[in-house]
């Protein structure tokens, strides 16, 4: 033991102060840096020195510098925060499809219907042939259907802009990983399986930071081995390994025409399997609560377009076709009617086929034929498109065929004299094959209305707002149009006793109800995120008041120190001088 | 809406603290932003999610009041047409005023005094009401005829020829006025003005029969099957059943073929379509169909067989009694055809046999199959008039398939009978008719069974008369009903033809105002069968001459004594009083009249020992006194008329005359029927027949007591060209004369003698009468044509006729405007409803989604404190540190 040693354990106190007061420094200075872990010098005895019988202890010394941090906690918080992202991509997509909706405002699809049946209603008022008043209640059905495929489209840029989202986030995976990988390295490398476990604070910090984000983009698993690597699985596949990560991709898939991308691996095409965060969130908000919306709204569409035509199909316009061309294909033309492809599903049963000469008083019966659509195959085989054809075909006074694109086309044999109507049609095959109907279409993204009824100044006298007296024959001024605004009200079997705003109305309080669940489980979860990030903070986060205490008493111990050393000069000098 | 997250129980970092201020701080503005923003707009939310269950309450309420708005709308343009019409309707130039204005008028020139100058005057003013009465039943307003029904474009009255014709229907323009309530905002002129005559409706049931083709809507008189049925069947020599289920049926053709596609496991089940139902049959079984749970669809096809024990193959249903459609073939009508199934062993071998025509006569023809020889894939067949028998010759080597065996039988012209081939006997629709029918075959006796009724007789055609022209129409190009009726409505007769309510008969109507209407024969029995015809054997003759009916003679109305009636002397000079006063003549038939006036007198005969026997003879269809004296004596038999009695001129006894005597040439005195007859028929050998058509009701009840009146030598019966009671002379053609009595005007109310005449002879030994059963139409038109044409004629009777049909006019326009009036009063009631509702909608969506300003501001200064409280906690906690103090 000499003076000397005495100096030298100063001097390592010293040093070793000086390193408590610089990640004192560092901490302060990351005070406000999000995601910073707070660090501290662990001090401990230096070895000690025996001199004959004692053992004399040599000082301070800094074993390591090591982050406050709670790893359940944050592990927690990543979960969370990957919760909380997808909760709230659900949140918002329901908070978009209610603004596009716009339920409460003035113009909404809902309010169109309405609109479009009052102006149904409105040909009653006054002459019922007005062509005036049936221009308008045409052009009210193509407000309506115009309402409708905007929804459909804008919803389908919502789905587009989704669909995005999971090609930024393949590359934002890509580059986390990334990040993270390297980080690995240099964490390995800094720290060579030390015993802290936590020397490359900074680079923790940062691969802490890459590691949360990830975990939002995706629900992942992430395992620190003891070198100090953190392996990151999600669902079992691993993304990042040690030094090596796999690429992802995003891969378009088209089904039915819908696009939808999803993210693989770039080297087997197996998909990131993720089922939570920002991505699982964005599946599910595309996949189930989009689409979900999108084929309620074609069920809309479907359902206004067949239960309307085949109210509308019954009746008569004042002025009736020399020519028609069905707006519905069928698939197969030889194949029985129910079974044919039709987009609409006809039933057996009957209708009537009205030749009329044009020159003749409108008020006596045209020629009535009935046309049977044998479903049932009563003598021997049913009605198919082409045998239906034929049928027509043999009504005096009009020409029927299918056409190459297997849709049902009927001409009059002299469109100057003789023109046709139809009536009582009990099959619904009128409404299925889009002759004699109003809308056309059978989705959302399609309906429209009638050509026949658009093109031209005088379409609308073919509106067949009239119907023909079953006992005369004769026709009955704005009788169907009145069935058409009963049918606003009613109760349709097919639709599971829903009426057609019924099931707008319904599709309504689907989004309504999901985005009010939506929000309050994003609201929930942010909570629980806030709770676990001041948890976790409250381990981690740098508080100044804290710092500064760490600083007087390692300033403290320096200038003691320092006045050790002092004493052992003065000691020193006296032995000089002697 | 601001979340709290709890506040961490160690320690405290500065970022922390710093996040969290900055949350609650946003927090803060947030809801500064979200009040501000509810204060601005005046709603409370702007997303539904914000308050779920108020927003969709909102958007209920908005969409009703958008139908409500409508129905608003709806009721005001009610209300404008109704108002309208009642403005036509009503004040002194409106339709009331008119005519009462030309009642009043006309009523000064009914009577003998009226000059002809006030007649023509009157005449020239009924003309004026006509015009103008025109112009305002044809009324337009916002575009729609006020009186054309539900043809709001089409002008109701066209006045041409002199005749009016209503061009619109009787429906009226209906609209909602509040949701599932309809209200009519028009009225047809037919309900203000008349316009379609009464109904000629069809009184015969025209039976239509059951096809494949027959709709089940139509079955049951129109009731109709109840829809998505299934009815259970079943062997019960096998224990087996099967359910079918019918609900995607829609015809009966449907039905047999479900039937039969879902047989009880192990049977074969046929059905046959006969003419008025369904026959079902099971070969080799014992055939049970019944209900399916509490169905009733059996029951409603008239097959329900439930307990019927022991051996029935067939079941054959009852009368489906089908409706007929405007596509019903008119050979379907009043009968039914005869039909037969030749089943044989095998599949696709089964024929089905229809008659051409209705009728009993083609029933029980049988069918039997003979080797035809090496003919091939051909057959011949001859219908065997002796065993009644179709026989089929077929290829001796089994080459004849079913098919070629049905072609035979539709390519032979003369046979009675159509064939088909069965499709539900092939196992799949190419091997139809491809089986073989082989040799010997009998069909198991299987004969032809159902036929019945008659066949339509569309050739002869029928005759109308309307508005003073005649049309002949004959049918036999006509296929359809839907082609009669047509051919009906589309000619220039103004008619309206249709199917009536019940969907069994056909109903024709007359569009005419001004003329005469009648529906008659052309030679055949169209019309009859039809029922259409206007003047038929059960036309009542209080219906005769617009309601006037056929006044005739009081029928036996003896004008008696109190004291003698009157006194016979017979030829030795004994005389004897008759007194008739002690008989009660009330409701006593002529001839039970005469009988007790012959008894009268043999009593009183008999108590002077007179030989004076009387007796009653029969001419024709009545009776007459007639008095034999068996005395021998040298007088001759004498009646003398009693004092202040009528009673023996009233019985052809006496001369007329105020001391009338009877003396006799011979032993006998016939009386006369001539005071309680109403016309004589003589025939071409001189008989002459008196006939009483007193007790007659119907049309019917004449011709038979002309018939019986005649005993032959001249038949009574309805015309075969148009209408009219027509007679033929059986003695021969020569003079036939038909002459009045004296004080009955039957003849002439008949129509067999013309008007104001007496005598009519024809020598064609044929007497048609005119028909004077015409229909006429309701109208207001009409009643003025007539009563014009009635003042032209200075035809009195008619006249006053017109003029009391005007007062029914008069009511049935007051009557319309009463009801115009009830539903424009009603409609105002809707209204005010209307509005009342709407408000309250209105207060309901406001409390729903509207701000509540007071609150919402009271928030905001509530806000505004806490956030102010905020900023400042935020700066001191910010700016505390220790490093102050070091």
């Amino acid at each position: 033991m000499s003076l000397f040693s005495s100096l030298q354990m100063a001097g390592n106190t010293l040093q070793a102060m000086q390193i408590g007061l610089h990640v004192v420094g560092n901490n302060i200075a990351n005070a406000n840096t999000p995601g910073y872990v707070r660090e501290r010098a662990v001090f401990a005895p230096a070895p000690v020195q025996e001199v004959g019988t004692l053992t004399l202890g040599l000082g301070v010394e800094v074993t390591g510098i090591v982050q406050n941090i709670d790893k359940f906690a944050e592990e927690r918080l990543r979960d969370a925060g990957g919760d909380r992202a997808s909760a709230e991509l659900a949140e918002s997509t329901y908070r978009d499809l209610e603004v596009l909706l716009n339920s409460l405002g003035e113009s909404n699809v809902s309010a169109q219907l309405a609109g479009f049946f009052n102006s149904l209603s409105e040909i009653n008022n006054g002459n019922t042939s007005d062509i005036a008043k049936i221009n308008l209640a045409i052009s009210a059905g193509e407000q309506l259907t115009q309402s409708i495929t905007t929804l459909d489209r804008e919803v389908n840029v919502l789905r587009d802009d989704l669909n995005t989202r999971v090609d930024q986030l393949a590359d934002e995976i890509n580059t986390l990983a990334e990040e993270i990988r390297q980080l690995n390295l240099r964490i390995v490398n800094i720290e060579g399986g030390g015993a802290s476990g936590s020397d490359a604070g900074g680079l923790r910090s940062q691969r802490g930071v890459a590691l949360k984000r990830l975990a939002e983009i995706v629900d992942l698993e992430a395992n620190e081995s003891d070198t100090g690597v953190v392996n990151i699985s999600v669902n079992g596949q691993f993304l990042v390994f040690e030094g090596t990560r796999r690429e992802v991709e995003s891969q378009q898939t088209s089904t039915d025409g819908t696009v939808s991308n999803r993210i693989v691996f770039s080297t087997d095409s197996a998909e990131l399997p993720a089922t939570g965060g920002e991505l699982g969130g964005i599946y599910e908000s595309r996949d189930t609560i989009l689409d979900d919306f999108l084929s309620g709204l074609d069920e809309f569409a479907g359902a206004l377009a067949f239960e309307f035509n085949k109210v509308y199909s019954q009746g008569q316009g004042t002025e009736g076709f020399t020519s028609v061309t069905g707006t519905y294909r069928a698939d197969d033309a030889n194949a029985a009617l129910d079974q044919a492809g039709l987009d609409f599903t006809p039933d057996n049963g009957e209708f009537n086929i009205l030749v009329r000469n044009k020159n003749l008083d409108a008020r006596v019966s045209p020629d009535t034929s009935t046309i049977q659509i044998d479903l049932i195959g009563d003598d021997g085989s049913p009605t198919t498109l082409t045998s239906l054809a034929e049928q027509l075909d043999a009504v005096s006074g009009i020409t029927a065929s299918v056409s190459i694109d297997n849709e049902l086309v009927i001409n009059s044999e002299s469109p100057a004299d003789i023109e046709f109507t139809f009536e009582e049609d009990t099959s619904g095959v009128l409404a299925a094959l889009g002759i004699n109907t109003f809308f056309t279409g059978a989705d959302a993204g399609n309906i429209g209305v009638n050509a026949e009824l658009t093109t031209g100044i005088s379409a609308g006298a073919k509106f067949a707002n009239d119907l023909r007296d079953s006992q005369t024959g004769g026709p009955i001024g704005g009788a169907n149009a009145l069935r058409l605004v009963d049918l606003q009200d009613k109760q349709l079997s097919d639709q599971d006793g829903k009426s057609i705003g019924g099931v707008y109305q319904e599709l309504i309080d689907a989004t309504t109800q999901g985005a009010t669940t939506t929000a309050s489980i994003a609201d929930g979860l942010r909570t629980f995120e806030g709770t676990l990030e001041a948890a976790a903070a409250s381990v981690s986060g740098v508080n100044l008041d804290e710092e500064a205490i760490d600083l007087i008493q390692l300033q403290r111990a320096y200038q003691a120190s320092a006045r050790y050393i002092s004493t052992l000069s003065e000691l020193l000098d006296i032995l000089v001088n002697l | 809406m601001s979340r709290i997250p709890p506040v961490p129980t160690s320690r405290i970092p500065g970022l922390l603290a710093q996040q969290r201020l900055t949350q609650q701080y946003q927090a803060d503005q947030l809801d500064l932003f979200r009040l501000q923003e509810q204060i601005s707009t005046g709603l409370r939310i702007n997303l539904p999610s914000e308050d779920a269950p108020a927003a969709l309450r909102a958007i209920s309420f908005q969409r009703l009041l958008d139908r409500k708005d409508q129905l608003g709308d709806n009721i005001d343009s009610g209300l404008l047409f109704l108002g309208s019409t009642d403005a036509t309707l009503g004040g002194a130039d409106g339709v009331a005023g008119v005519l009462s204005q030309i009642k009043a008028d006309t009523l000064g020139v009914v009577g003998t005094v009226a000059t002809d100058e006030q007649r023509q005057a009157a005449i020239a003013e009924i003309n004026g009401a006509l015009e103008s009465l025109v112009t305002l039943a044809n009324r337009q307003f916002n575009g729609r005829y006020l009186f054309s029904g539900s043809q709001s474009n089409v002008q109701p009255y066209i006045f041409e020829d002199g005749t009016v014709s209503y061009q619109g229907d009787e429906r009226e323009i209906q609209n909602y006025s509040d949701i599932g309530v309809l209200f009519s905002s028009s009225i047809s002129g037919q309900e203000v003005f008349g316009g379609i005559s009464e109904a000629v409706v069809g009184s015969v049931d025209l039976n239509p029969q059951t096809t494949a083709d027959t709709l089940l809507s139509t079955l049951r008189g129109g009731r109709g099957i109840n829809p998505n049925g299934s009815l259970l069947i079943g062997d019960s020599t096998t224990n087996e059943s099967s359910i079918v289920d019918l609900s995607a049926a829609t015809t009966l053709g449907d039905i047999a073929r479900l039937i039969e596609d879902n047989p009880p496991p192990g049977s074969t089940v046929n059905v046959t379509i006969t003419g008025d139902g369904i026959q079902v049959n099971i070969p080799g079984g014992n055939l049970v169909i019944q209900e399916v749970g509490t169905g009733t669809t059996a029951r409603e096809l008239g097959l329900l067989n439930d307990q019927t024990p022991g051996d029935l193959q067939t079941i054959t249903g009852e009368d489906l009694d089908p409706q007929f459609l405007r596509t019903t073939r008119l050979d379907n009508l009043l009968g039914t055809k005869a039909t037969a199934r030749l089943e044989s062993v095998g599949e696709g071998n089964d024929i089905l046999i229809e008659s051409k025509l209705n009728g009993t006569a083609f029933n029980g023809v049988g069918f039997e199959v003979f080797n035809g020889g090496d003919i091939g894939s051909t057959a011949n067949v001859v219908f065997n008039a002796g065993t009644n028998t179709l026989e089929i010759y077929v290829d001796d080597s089994g080459e004849t398939t079913a098919a070629n065996i049905v072609d035979a039988i539709n390519a032979d012209a003369a046979l009675d009978f159509t064939a088909s081939i069965d499709v539900g006997d092939a196992s799949s629709p190419g091997d139809a008719g491809t089986g073989e029918v082989p040799i010997g075959t009998t069909f198991s006796g299987a004969t032809t069974a159902g036929g019945g009724g008659s066949n339509l007789d569309l050739a002869s055609g029928i005759r109308v008369v309307n508005g003073g022209e005649t049309f002949d129409f004959e049918f036999s190009s006509d296929t359809t009903v839907e082609d009669l009726l047509n051919r009906l409505n589309r000619s220039e007769a103004g008619l309206e033809a249709s199917i009536n309510d019940a969907g069994d008969g056909l109903v024709i109507r007359s569009r005419l105002s001004g003329g005469d209407f009648q529906i008659g024969e052309l030679g055949g029995s169209t019309a009859t069968q039809l029922g259409i015809r206007t003047l038929d054997r059960d036309s009542q003759l209080n219906g005769f001459n617009y309601g006037v009916g056929v006044p005739t003679a009081d029928g036996f109305d003896i004008p008696v004594a109190d004291g003698v009636d009157f006194s016979i002397t017979d030829s030795n000079g004994v005389a004897f009083d008759v007194d008739l006063s002690g008989i009660d003549f009330t409701d006593l038939s002529a001839t039970d009249a005469i009988t007790q006036i012959v008894n009268e007198i043999n009593t009183a005969s008999t108590a002077a020992l007179a030989d004076v026997t009387a007796t009653a003879v029969s001419t024709g269809n009545v009776t007459v006194v007639e008095l034999s004296d068996a005395g021998g004596g040298l007088e001759q038999l004498t009646i003398t008329g009693g004092d202040g009695s009528l009673a023996a001129q009233y019985l052809g006894l006496v001369p007329d005359g105020s001391s009338p005597v009877q003396v006799s040439t011979g032993t006998t005195i016939t009386g006369e029927d001539s005071e309680y007859t109403d016309f004589t028929i003589t025939s071409n050998d001189g008989q002459t027949f008196a006939v009483d058509v007193s007790a007659a009701q119907t049309v019917g009840d004449v011709i038979d007591a002309i018939n019986a009146a005649t005993g032959g030598a001249v038949d009574a019966q309805l015309a075969a060209e148009g209408n009219g009671i027509e007679l033929i002379d059986n003695t021969g053609i020569g003079a036939l004369t038909v002459t009045a009595r004296p004080g009955s005007q039957a003849a002439e109310y008949l129509g067999i003698v013309g008007a104001d005449e007496t005598t009519v002879t024809s020598t064609t030994g044929t007497l048609t009468g005119t028909d004077r059963n015409s229909v006429e139409n309701d109208s207001v038109f009409n009643t003025l044509i007539r009563l014009r044409d009635a003042l032209d004629a200075n035809d009195l009777p008619a006249i006053e006729r017109a003029a009391a049909k005007l007062d029914d006019d008069i009511e049935r326009v007051t009557f319309a405007q009463a009801d115009v009036g009830n539903r424009f009063q009603n409609l105002e009631l809707s209204k005010f409803n209307l509005q009342e509702e709407q408000i309250q909608i209105r207060s309901a969506l406001s409390e729903e989604i509207d701000v509540d300003l007071v609150q919402a501001i009271s928030d905001l200064t509530a806000r505004q404190t806490s956030l102010e409280a905020s900023l400042r906690a935020t700066a001191n906690i910010l700016q505390l540190s220790l490093l102050n103090f070091i």
